[in-house]
């Protein structure tokens, strides 16, 4: 089985005006298909740029990340915006969604951007929508709507594509803990449900827990990792 | 103090005997708490004495046979107990923190090297914790779990906050070690 | 993509109606004010054209009376006596007030001619009927354009009211829609001369003498000779001349309007520019979600001009209808005091298809030319914006080459202008044409806006620059309103070129108004029939 995401010592390098920061040195990661991944760390440790990257969003200075075993580092940034178009799902933090469209336009959004508009893409949507218990919500502007129903549209949204991989940028970050715990639950379940590929960047331990491995970045490295299946720890480095 | 209490309330539902009474706990502390049966006699006798509680001997042979029933004083007590909130916080009794009295300023390779493990292994319970959580909430939060589920949280919680209390500690003794901070801002 | 248009652009526009209104507003007011030119300058000059080609027909010179009592007949005689003279045609015209089965129709400029001589001044084409005979003292000929508003035909009679009351005639014949049929736009009639004096009271009198030359005389010899000859009972004119000085009056009014209009388009696009820029900005998260979310740069540029586009086309609708009417209102105004003093009508103010597809046109446009800018800076979007919803201390890097290119298109407008305005002799190396000049002048004027448009961010910038470098001279408040506008050095320069042209075009409006009046009083001097 192919890995979903391959990284082989990828760095990113962001110069500001003579110095540079080194927000990732050297990572190397492969992700599994199905895999439920947690990615911790403080700040500046490099896990939303890790998270751009394997989202498309952006670029590494050097090294190659394979998404799909497509090569990211040779695309052009309309290549980058069809991969993130065909292959991504992003749940942000601030939910980010458009404030002119009710729930069920910003789900069926990213099917609008990749031109999927056939009658079982919609039928698919629907269906999230009420996994997701969206559907008494689906013409609600997000004005409208509490945090947790927010982040419900951001799941059902990143979902509808059916995509390679979802990244989850804090997403429990703007919600109350019993809140955060119903949508890391529907997280959780759209993984096993669906068979999603998951990255979760988080600095919650108990958002964390959801994973099945849980890395620990430092200075824009692997500083640890931990399979949970076994419940151990596995190297320190 | 809640093994006392925990007994009166067992024993305000019905009498019983020292084997009935050890079961109900096991069943009501979940798997969270081990409690003996030394622990239940101890607390039994004490509860004699203060009157809250009387035994009526059944058999004359063993005292696993015992019958004890609660008293009006102690329904009274444990009512009491009950309506009024606990006024300490939980004490510190942390194994971590003893150990680390011990070792520091001694050696503070291990001591970081200790907290590490400490902390990789409060988040592999926490990983455990939660995937049980997980599998009770799948199959639907109802009236006979709910009480699981919470306690599930709180073991959670309490993980979590070990776990940001030893993260706070590396970051402090490193920090005052000299060395530079792990993270900036 | 019409989806993600629907909701994306058309709510927000229907969202903030004040903001989409002031952009159709912007783009109408160039099209208001480009279709109401085009027609009142199409009507106009099209009656004034075929007025004076028309009226004088081959005459080269004419004698008129200085007074309101005509001239004596026998003085074209006499003028047919000077030397060079090849014939001295006697004509009597009024303005006839004319009846159509006792209804009052309008007014006629009626001619009295002698209908052999007649001929020798001007080409009569007829579509139907025939020319009126010597001595016929009850017969009309009328334009085939006014019989045909009017249901005339051969037979029909209408009268005309004269000194003992209406007198009626009977019209024998149609001129056709050239020459002396478009005299006065068509409402124009031609009678036997003398029973134009007796309509007129004008026995024993003309009103003009059209001269024909001989060949190879010069019109100003001839004139001084004619003069001499009359010793000041008559005036001597070369028609050619005169109908020149009004003519060139009329185009420059022509010229103005059009630079009016040409100003106001410009405005007109500062005002899109401005707002498209704002909302645009205003949405700047919503574009940048929609990047992450994987959308192409093209796809978001072709959004934002596509609802450009879209906002245009409302304009330019708005535009036609309300520009039609101002053109009517000018054509009434003007019409009002140019009938009076030049014999015109303000023909119909058809929207030819011309000037209907420029004014569908111009609306999109220039709304579109005007989203290239803000467009643009779309594509500059990044999608990491999304995750890190703060404002940056962002700048626009002011680059060399664009400072060289603003200063150098300013530089040749200005040039340009000073030199066509100054340097006579460059004008004439340049044409004689006076409508070739006047678009060189336009588009001098053009660039030298253009240098300015271009220019302005660069001197702003650094104005502010100097003026937040004397930060303690400031107050905490001012400090943060300069560096506002230094963030949006475009936006700020647009408003400020904006009311740059505005009062500019007061300016030039108001005085050149004020000696257009003059110039066409003067000229009702010299017109060439006077009233009752």
């Amino acid at each position: 089985m192919v890995n979903k995401v391959e990284m082989k010592d990828v760095s990113k390098i962001y110069k500001r005006g003579k110095s540079e920061f080194r927000a990732l040195n050297g990572i190397s990661l492969s992700i599994k298909e199905g895999e439920f991944l947690s990615v911790m760390g403080p700040s500046g440790s490099g896990k939303s740029t890790l998270l751009h990257l394997i989202g498309a969003l952006d670029k590494p200075t050097s090294g190659n990340i394979l998404i799909d075993s497509i090569a990211l580092s040779s695309l052009s940034d309309d290549d980058l915006s069809q991969i993130r178009r065909e292959k991504v799902g992003f749940i942000f933090q601030q939910f980010n969604l458009l404030p002119t469209l009710t729930a069920r336009e910003n789900v069926l959004l990213p099917l609008k951007i990749a031109n999927r508009v056939s009658s079982e893409a919609y039928r698919y949507a629907d269906e999230i929508i009420e996994t997701v218990g969206l559907k008494e919500f689906n013409n609600h502007l997000p004005e409208e709507m509490s945090g947790g129903q927010m982040q419900r549209v951001g799941i059902a949204r990143a979902l509808v594509i059916r995509p390679s991989i979802i990244l989850a940028d804090e997403p429990t970050g703007n919600l109350d803990s019993k809140t955060g715990e119903e949508i890391l639950n529907l997280l959780k379940g759209c993984q096993e449900q669906y068979k999603q590929t998951i990255v979760m960047v988080t600095h919650d331990a108990k958002a964390a827990a959801y994973g099945d491995r849980i890395i620990r970045l430092k200075d824009g490295q692997i500083e640890e990792e931990m399979e949970v299946t076994n419940a151990l720890p596995i190297s320190n480095i | 103090m809640s093994v006392k209490h925990g007994l009166l309330g067992l024993l305000a539902q019905k009498p019983q005997n020292g084997y009935e009474l050890k079961n109900s706990f096991d069943k009501i502390a979940g798997g969270f708490w081990d409690v003996n049966y030394g622990q239940i006699y101890s607390t039994i006798d004490r509860l004699v004495k203060d009157g809250l509680v009387i035994s009526s001997v059944e058999g004359k042979e063993s005292v696993e046979r015992r019958v004890y029933q609660i008293t009006e004083k102690g329904v009274k007590e444990f009512k009491d107990w009950l309506d009024k909130p606990s006024a300490k916080i939980r004490p510190l009794r942390d194994e971590v923190f003893v150990k680390l009295a011990f070792m520091y300023p001694f050696d503070k390779d291990a001591i970081l090297q200790l907290l590490a493990e400490q902390r990789q292994l409060y988040l592999a319970k926490m990983a455990e914790l939660t995937r049980q959580k997980y599998l009770l909430s799948r199959n639907g939060i109802s009236r006979d779990n709910l009480m699981t589920d919470l306690l599930l949280d709180a073991a959670l919680f309490h993980a979590e906050a070990d776990i940001k209390w030893i993260e706070h500690c590396e970051a402090k003794l490193r920090e005052f070690e000299g060395e530079p901070p792990v993270s900036d801002g | 993509m019409l989806s993600l248009f629907r909701t994306f652009n058309l709510r927000y526009l229907i969202k903030h109606k004040l903001r989409t209104t002031t952009i159709i507003f912007g783009v109408a007011l160039g099209v208001i004010m480009v279709v109401s030119t085009m027609l009142v300058n199409q009507s106009i000059l099209r009656s004034y054209r075929s007025l004076v080609d028309k009226a004088a027909g081959k005459t080269d010179l004419q004698v008129m009376s200085n007074t309101d009592s005509g001239l004596p007949a026998s003085m074209a005689n006499e003028v047919a006596s000077v030397k060079g003279v090849k014939a001295a045609i006697p004509v009597v015209h009024r303005d006839g007030f004319v009846f159509i089965e006792d209804k009052q129709s309008g007014v006629l400029l009626v001619y009295g001619i002698d209908p052999n001589k007649d001929k020798v001044a001007r080409d009569y084409e007829f579509i139907a009927g025939r020319q009126v005979k010597t001595g016929e003292d009850d017969a009309v000929v009328i334009t085939k354009t006014w019989a045909r508003e009017n249901n005339l035909k051969i037979g029909d009679r209408i009268g005309f009211a004269g000194v003992e009351g209406i007198k009626r005639f009977k019209i024998v014949g149609l001129l056709a829609n050239k020459g002396p049929g478009q005299i006065n736009a068509g409402l124009f009639a031609v009678i036997d001369i003398n029973a134009a004096r007796v309509l007129f009271n004008r026995i024993g009198k003309v009103d003009q003498v059209d001269v024909v030359l001989e060949d190879e005389e010069k019109p100003k010899v001839v004139q001084s000779r004619i003069d001499t000859r009359l010793d000041g009972r008559a005036e001597v004119e070369i028609p050619a001349t005169r109908g020149l000085e009004v003519q060139k009056t009329l185009e420059g009014m022509a010229f103005f309007l059009n630079l009016a209009a040409m100003l106001a388009v410009f405005v007109g696009a500062f005002i899109i520019f401005n707002n498209l820029e704002m909302s645009v900005e205003e949405r700047r998260f919503g574009i940048s979600v929609l990047r992450a979310l994987g959308l192409g740069r093209k796809k978001i540029f072709s959004l934002v001009v596509l609802e450009a586009i879209l906002l245009g086309f409302v304009g330019s609708a708005f535009g036609i209808i309300m520009g039609s009417l101002l053109a009517k209102a000018m054509s009434q105004a003007l019409a009002g005091f140019v009938v009076t003093e030049l014999r015109m009508r303000a023909t119909d103010l058809g929207l030819t298809p011309q000037i209907l597809l420029i004014g569908v046109l111009l609306g999109p446009v220039v709304s579109a030319a005007a989203s290239v800018g803000p467009a643009s800076r779309m594509l500059k979007v990044s999608p990491i914006e999304a995750l890190k919803p703060f404002e940056t201390a962002w700048r626009p890097k002011s680059s060399a080459w664009k400072l060289t290119i603003s200063t150098l298109v300013f530089l040749i407008g200005v040039g340009l202008l000073t030199v066509g305005l100054f340097i006579p002799k460059f004008l004439d190396i340049i044409s004689k044409d006076t409508r070739q000049l006047a678009n060189y002048l336009m588009l001098a004027i053009l660039i030298s806006f253009l240098g300015s448009v271009l220019l302005m961010p660069h001197l702003l910038s650094t104005l502010l620059s100097i003026l937040i470098r004397c930060g303690r001279l400031c107050s905490f408040t001012l400090r943060m309103v300069f560096d506002n506008m230094r963030r949006v050095p475009g936006r700020t320069a647009a408003t400020i070129t904006g009311m740059m042209i505005a009062i500019a075009m007061m300016i030039a409006v108001t005085c050149h108004a004020g000696r257009l009046v003059k110039k066409l009083s003067m000229l009702r001097e010299k017109s060439f029939a006077p009233d009752w």
